[in-house]
């Protein structure tokens, strides 16, 4: 099958966190959970995601965005953003059963993205074949997310284009949207 | 069929699968070196697999044959060359002192237009 053109493009160096960002070196603080409920010493847990994509949606970013300056207005701010972990597509170890559905994106629960060329990435770097599982999402306070962007922490890689963008969100929010039933439809032998 | 196979000692290592077809007959011969070194642990489990391969394959109908080798394509693709150097691995976890700081109120709810 041929490389499909036009599903990436940079990620901009400023503004506001796009939906379907691709984001390396994501930073995520979590109280240990000998520290949720025991006295101290306390401590936290600083995961390192190498990479992730952001699955909040675009309009409540912008007015995110455009509300984090002084009188900036509080029912626009999103307190948090939703991310998912980004994999390397190469470290999924399944059988060719499993992984055709979904290198196709067939399966319901997963996403292949295809490896954005190096310059389609802002780093000019290029990434591999990727792959996100929709169980393992995860958010970030946005102002702790914009303050590690700004401090070079965290980058800033690429973004899903128009319709791959809608593509992957659709499916993301349909894998959360799924309804648990008692029991298969039975099939005669 | 395998039953003279195993065990492997002071047993033949030499056998056939016999296949008559219309038009064909499939001579399948397995020739088992037991002779060499950690054959029984290193060797034996592939050997089985692909002698259940070669049986299983004889016992598929003539209709299921194309659906068959199709689905042996893609797993012959999908293993074959080496494992790829990952550029990124999992999420690492690094634990950090801390100490709890003063509690914070969330922001109050503002309604406002969508």
């Amino acid at each position: 099958m041929a490389r499909t053109e036009g599903i990436y493009e940079t990620a901009p160096r400023g503004g506001p966190i796009l939906q379907c960002e691709v984001l390396s070196d994501v930073f995520q603080s979590v109280l240990n959970e000998r520290s949720v409920l025991g006295g101290p010493p306390h401590s936290v847990d600083i995961i390192k995601h190498p990479l992730a994509i952001v699955v909040s949606q675009d309009c409540d970013l912008e007015w995110d965005h455009r509300a984090r300056v002084p009188d900036g207005a509080p029912d626009k701010l999103l307190p948090n953003v939703l991310l998912c972990e980004v994999h390397e597509a190469a470290s999924n170890p399944s059988n060719s059963t499993l992984w055709g559905p979904i290198r196709m994106n067939k399966n319901e629960r997963y996403q292949f993205l295809q490896a954005p060329r190096w310059l389609e990435d802002a780093l000019r770097e290029g990434l591999p074949e990727l792959l996100v599982d929709f169980k393992r999402y995860f958010s970030l306070p946005t102002g702790e997310l914009y303050r590690r962007i700004s401090a070079g922490q965290t980058r800033r890689r690429c973004v899903l284009q128009q319709p791959f963008r809608e593509h992957f969100s659709n499916r993301f929010y349909c894998f959360q949207m799924r309804i648990a039933l008692p029991g298969e439809h039975f099939s005669e032998p | 069929m395998f039953g003279n196979a195993f065990p492997v000692t002071g047993l033949p290592t030499t056998f056939s699968l016999q296949q008559e077809l219309p038009g064909a007959t499939f001579t399948h011969t397995f020739s088992l070196r037991t002779g060499e070194p950690q054959w029984a642990t290193q060797f034996l489990p592939g050997i089985m697999m692909r002698m259940l391969c070669h049986w299983l394959l004889s016992e598929v109908s003539e209709r299921g044959l194309p659906e068959a080798a199709e689905t042996l394509l893609q797993v012959r693709d999908h293993y074959r060359g080496e494992p790829q150097v990952l550029r990124f691995g999992p999420p690492t976890v690094t634990t950090v002192p801390a100490v709890v700081g003063p509690p914070l109120q969330r922001p109050a709810l503002v309604l406002g237009d969508e």
